[in-house]
């Protein structure tokens, strides 16, 4: 009798232990975190030149150099262009401090930006193309090359001549 | 007090000299602002009818000076290079096209020093899209920044790639052009192949030319890496390789062999061009260092035997004049 007791008791036991287990696995919460790291991209393009002397007595063509700097977390590329098809159209107008002039004057030849490749705008196209870059991003000398003619005009009345380029970078598709 | 004088007049220079050189160097060292964009390339598989939403974040960081934005969707086309090509309306005429279909805002807005500015595109996919994929730039860019001769405008483009689910994908194209510049004695055959995406899905690729003789014998091969970057369905890609044959080609008929292939061997378009070369062609072989090398060596050699053979014709002579080596004197040369 006392046998059949015990043996009564720990079936109980055992019956509590596994409503028990059950009970934790159904009241317990997981929480699952999931997520990926988007693709970024962040560029620095060399600053506005302003003092730039244009010397057709100097070796051509005159070039200025600058810095473009990129951050990128997988392949990239940089292309430049010279948006403004109307008033420069890749040579360097001639520009009052506010506006081209309106049928102004204009450089004879185009001008060219160059880094591990070289463009003559208007001709748009990369300069550069690279990987995954450290946290520093990675620095590209860009360089700006201007030939200057001796049939080109010297401006007057604080006029100067002026483009503006765009650098556009990209994640590689 | 003299002294003392003396001594502030000295500290004044230098605070002066410092100042002016902290003055200039944040004038010169000054770049434009830093532009990035976080979410800046989309690729994505949608069904016909979906609904699509991805946010890009855009920002400027704490020492940039402040920057308008402007934010527009635009065709995605290609320059041979692999450089993207930002279409608008009017010349976005590829079938491949998401932009017509695809909206962001805002479309413009300004950031000060620090501050970032969430952008979202979104749009319906048309229930009769059609197959493979569909594509787009979403294009951020500056207003021109420098008052100078040379303005700078800041750009990204986000590459927008949506893969129309359980749609067949098309791997076709098609060599447009080929370009061989005749063989000039001394210098390689040079090759550009202008491949184009036929297929309604983007891929990478890779171009191989082969030349080879009448009887199809292979006398030169050369392959380019896979390209940088995909080629999007309607965008044509520009090949560039250059042939070295070992041999002399006597002046006949030759063939260059060009093929463009995937990754994984499979072909997507192969031509063959004629070349007919006049004068004997030969590549000039660069002299390698291992020849000059061999050269040094043998140099080295003669005269490291001609000078122990000196030493051991003097030997000989001393030995000879201390009596202990019987050879006729006559036959020795005298050593001064």
């Amino acid at each position: 009798m006392k046998g059949k007791v015990r043996l009564g008791f720990v079936v109980i036991l055992i019956a509590l232990a596994m409503a028990q287990i059950v009970a934790w696995d159904v009241f317990a919460e997981t929480t699952i975190i999931s997520g990926n790291v988007r693709g970024s991209i962040q560029i620095t393009a060399p600053s506005g030149i302003s003092s730039w002397e244009l010397d057709s007595l100097a070796a051509q063509p005159n070039t200025q150099t600058g810095t473009l700097n990129v951050k990128a977390n997988q392949n990239w590329q940089v292309k430049v262009k010279d948006a403004d098809a109307t008033n420069t159209n890749g040579l360097m107008a001639e520009w009052d401090g506010a506006a081209y002039v309106s049928s102004g004057n204009k450089l004879l030849n185009a001008m060219k930006v160059a880094a591990a490749s070289e463009i003559t705008l208007p001709t748009e196209g990369n300069i550069q193309t690279g990987t995954k870059t450290t946290a520093s991003g990675q620095d590209v000398t860009v360089t700006f090359k201007q030939t200057v003619s001796w049939d080109d005009q010297i401006l007057t009345g604080g006029h100067t001549y002026r483009i503006v380029v765009t650098f556009t970078g990209s994640l590689v598709p | 007090m003299i002294l003392v004088r003396a001594m502030d007049f000295t500290r004044l220079n230098i605070i002066c000299i410092f100042s002016i050189i902290f003055i200039f160097s944040f004038v010169g060292v000054r770049a434009s602002s830093a532009l990035g964009v976080g979410g800046a390339i989309f690729n994505y598989e949608i069904a016909p009818g979906g609904h699509i939403s991805h946010e890009m974040v855009v920002s400027i960081d704490r020492n940039d000076p402040p920057i308008d934005i402007e934010v527009e969707v635009v065709g995605f086309g290609q320059l041979l290079d692999g450089g993207n090509m930002e279409l608008k309306k009017e010349l976005d005429m590829s079938p491949y096209s998401a932009r017509t279909f695809l909206n962001v805002s805002p479309t413009s807005f300004h950031l000060k020093p620090g501050e970032s500015q969430k952008v979202l595109l979104e749009g319906y996919v048309p229930a009769n899209v059609g197959d493979g994929g569909r594509y787009a730039i979403v294009y951020l860019h500056s207003l021109p920044q420098g008052e100078g001769k040379i303005g700078v405008i800041l750009a990204i483009d986000v590459p927008v790639l949506l893969t129309i689910q359980e749609s067949p994908k098309i791997y076709n194209g098609e060599i447009t052009n080929i370009t061989l510049e005749k063989p000039v004695s001394g210098k390689s055959i040079n090759v550009s192949i202008i491949y184009k995406n036929t297929g309604n899905y983007h891929y990478k690729a890779l171009a191989e030319v082969l030349l080879m003789d009448e009887a199809d014998n292979v006398l030169s091969r050369n392959a380019t890496p896979l390209t940088f970057s995909s080629i999007i369905p309607s965008c044509s890609r520009i090949f560039k390789l250059s042939l070295s044959p070992n041999d002399t080609l006597m002046p006949g008929t030759y063939y260059v062999n060009s093929i463009v292939k995937l990754d994984n061997g499979t072909i997507l378009d192969s031509k063959k061009e004629k070349l007919q070369s006049e004068t004997k062609f030969e590549v000039e072989k660069s002299t390698t260092n291992i020849w000059i090398l061999i050269c040094l060596i043998v140099v080295i050699l003669i005269l490291v035997s001609y000078i122990l053979w000196r030493i051991r014709r003097a030997r000989a002579i001393i030995r000879k004049t201390n009596g202990d080596y019987p050879l006729e004197l006559e036959k020795i040369p005298q050593v001064a």
